[in-house]
């Protein structure tokens, strides 16, 4: 059944692709990535990034809180290392980086630009802003803006901006990052989540406040794709708790191109395949295509 | 991959053995090994597989021993026969087999498991185990057992003794698994005697398999930042002289 989608450049053959940091290379014996609609990769930066102390990981009840610290070994060894493990597929492949100044961003960006094998760019910004206080660069429509617009000279590829939902207006954010030359958005990161031991008072997580993901926020991701989708015009590629294919669903109505599975990988790393024979099935048996049903919810 | 539970045996309150069908699963179980094991109904706070080392392993089956720790051991001890529950693995990085050497174990509660699997694959080794708990209950075959409470064996820790045994013998390797502290302690004593260490560690773990770096352990690094490695991947056996002890 035709599951084509794109965002603003790419042309997808379905609609499901994986959430940056839930997904790599290890998961060869579990998925055929040909399968796949995009791969999206685990956030790079300039340099090596250590990540954070452990632990990094609590389970809630029914959502994840993690803590990784963005832990990867750098952009250099990203090109040499990683980008060769998907250059024998043929699905498209996002690479999600950050920084944490807007030069960093630009000079990451110039540096992927060389690898003909990108096909798009998923920009995180949720990372602290060092020039800002620290503050997310997501949080600040003007430097959303102004990010955005400098990325936008550096390259013809697709550009996503994947935005943080913890701010007070998101479509303020979103217009931001549009005006600014995105080609599309991407959201939602994850929230902010704690857990504490009750018995001791202690943080679960070594960090304390932390990513908290899983299917526990996808109501939140459904309003925060609804309200984009219906304020301004752009692709979206929708994340937040996305675990079958009725989730999928459920974004594509909101308003979404493009659906990322995160969390769920973990619960079974064989799942995006699963996710899309089932939506495959659904789309046959109810004649649907995306346009038919994308941003049509009532 | 689904994997049919073919026998269940109550080994004391705390413990449980589960013998389950290996079919399917090509890849060879190695001692230090492990399955993730997702529960077989979804319990909140408990979707993702649970971790486990590998007890035993034949031609056409795998042996899990278990310490009931949380509600989902307590729901997996309590799986029936022919239950059939989604597991992946083996996985993560198998301990050293040596032949021919004089080798010592040191295990403590319900790091127990790999040690003995290890037993069966080291040839020709003559083995010296000591195994420590807090109660009778912890306690399983071996050769010098502590209890905290002293209702088993010596009254003690599983490191009591260790330098008087290491003063009495010499050792050609050493493996370990246990709690941290413990770990951390023996890595301690046996750096002493200039004795190589292996270590299996444990922790939180979301994939099992490499992709989220959830399950990170400090390493010794040459670099002025800290370096994190991977438990499930990377490990969960390394040299003990790897790791920075928290």
């Amino acid at each position: 059944m035709n599951l084509k989608t794109k965002l603003n450049k790419l042309v997808f053959q379905n609609p499901i692709t994986t959430a940056s940091g839930t997904f790599g290379s290890e998961m060869e014996e579990y998925v055929n990535f040909n399968k796949l609609g995009a791969i999206v990769t685990k956030t790079i930066t300039k340099e090596r990034k250590a990540g954070n102390p452990s632990p990094r990981l609590y389970e809630t009840e029914w959502g994840l809180l993690n803590s990784i610290g963005l832990q990867n070994p750098g952009v250099e060894s990203f090109i040499t290392e990683t980008i060769p493990l998907y250059e024998k597929y043929q699905t498209p492949l996002i690479v999600s980086f950050s920084a944490s100044t807007q030069e960093e961003f630009m000079e990451v960006l110039s540096r992927l630009e060389s690898v003909n094998s990108i096909s798009g760019y998923e920009v995180n910004v949720s990372c602290p802003n060092v020039e800002n206080e620290g503050l997310a660069f997501g949080v600040d429509a003007q430097v959303v803006n102004e990010l955005t617009a400098k990325l936008r000279k550096l390259t013809k590829k697709e550009l996503i901006i994947k935005l943080t939902p913890n701010v007070t207006n998101i479509v303020d954010i979103a217009i931001a990052a549009k005006e600014g030359g995105a080609d599309s958005l991407a959201l939602i990161n994850t929230l902010l989540g704690m857990a504490i031991d009750p018995m001791t008072g202690k943080s679960r997580i070594m960090k304390k406040i932390c990513g908290y993901s899983g299917s526990a926020i996808k109501p939140v991701a459904l309003a925060n794709v609804y309200r984009v989708a219906q304020a301004i015009d752009i692709p979206i590629l929708a994340m937040g708790g996305a675990e079958n294919y009725l989730d999928v669903l459920e974004f594509i109505y909101a308003g979404a191109s493009m659906v990322a599975i995160g969390t769920a990988n973990f619960y079974n790393p064989a799942i995006t395949e699963k996710i899309i024979s089932d939506l495959s099935q659904h789309f046959s048996k109810y004649n649907l295509t995306m346009d038919k049903i994308r941003g049509k919810s009532f | 991959m689904k994997c049919k539970l073919l026998e269940n045996i109550k080994i004391n309150e705390d413990y449980y053995l589960l013998k389950f069908s290996r079919e399917g699963i090509k890849a060879e179980f190695q001692p230090g090994q492990f399955v993730t094991v997702k529960l077989p109904q979804q319990v909140p706070g408990q979707r993702l597989g649970i971790p486990i080392s590998i007890y035993q392993a034949d031609t056409s089956t795998f042996t899990l021993f278990i310490k009931i720790l949380g509600e989902g051991t307590r729901i997996l001890a309590h799986a029936i026969q022919d239950t059939e529950l989604d597991i992946l693995g083996p996985l993560g990085q198998a301990f050293t087999l040596l032949t021919n050497k004089t080798v010592l174990l040191i295990s403590g509660g319900v790091g127990y498991p790999p040690l003995r699997f290890l037993k069966d694959k080291l040839k020709d080794c003559q083995i010296t185990w000591i195994h420590g708990g807090k109660f009778a209950s912890d306690i399983f075959p071996c050769d010098h057992a502590y209890t905290e409470d002293g209702s088993r064996g010596e009254k003690g820790l599983v490191t009591s003794d260790l330098r008087d045994i290491l003063n009495n013998q010499k050792f050609d390797m050493a493996y370990s698994c246990g709690p941290n502290p413990m770990l951390k302690a023996v890595a301690s004593i046996l750096k002493d005697y200039d004795i190589p260490l292996e270590v299996s560690l444990e922790e939180y773990m979301a994939c099992g398999i490499g992709v989220c770096y959830g399950c990170a352990v400090q390493v010794v690094s040459n670099d002025e930042q800290p370096l994190y490695k991977r438990v499930c991947k990377d490990g969960p056996v390394f040299h003990a002289d790897e790791i920075i002890w928290e």
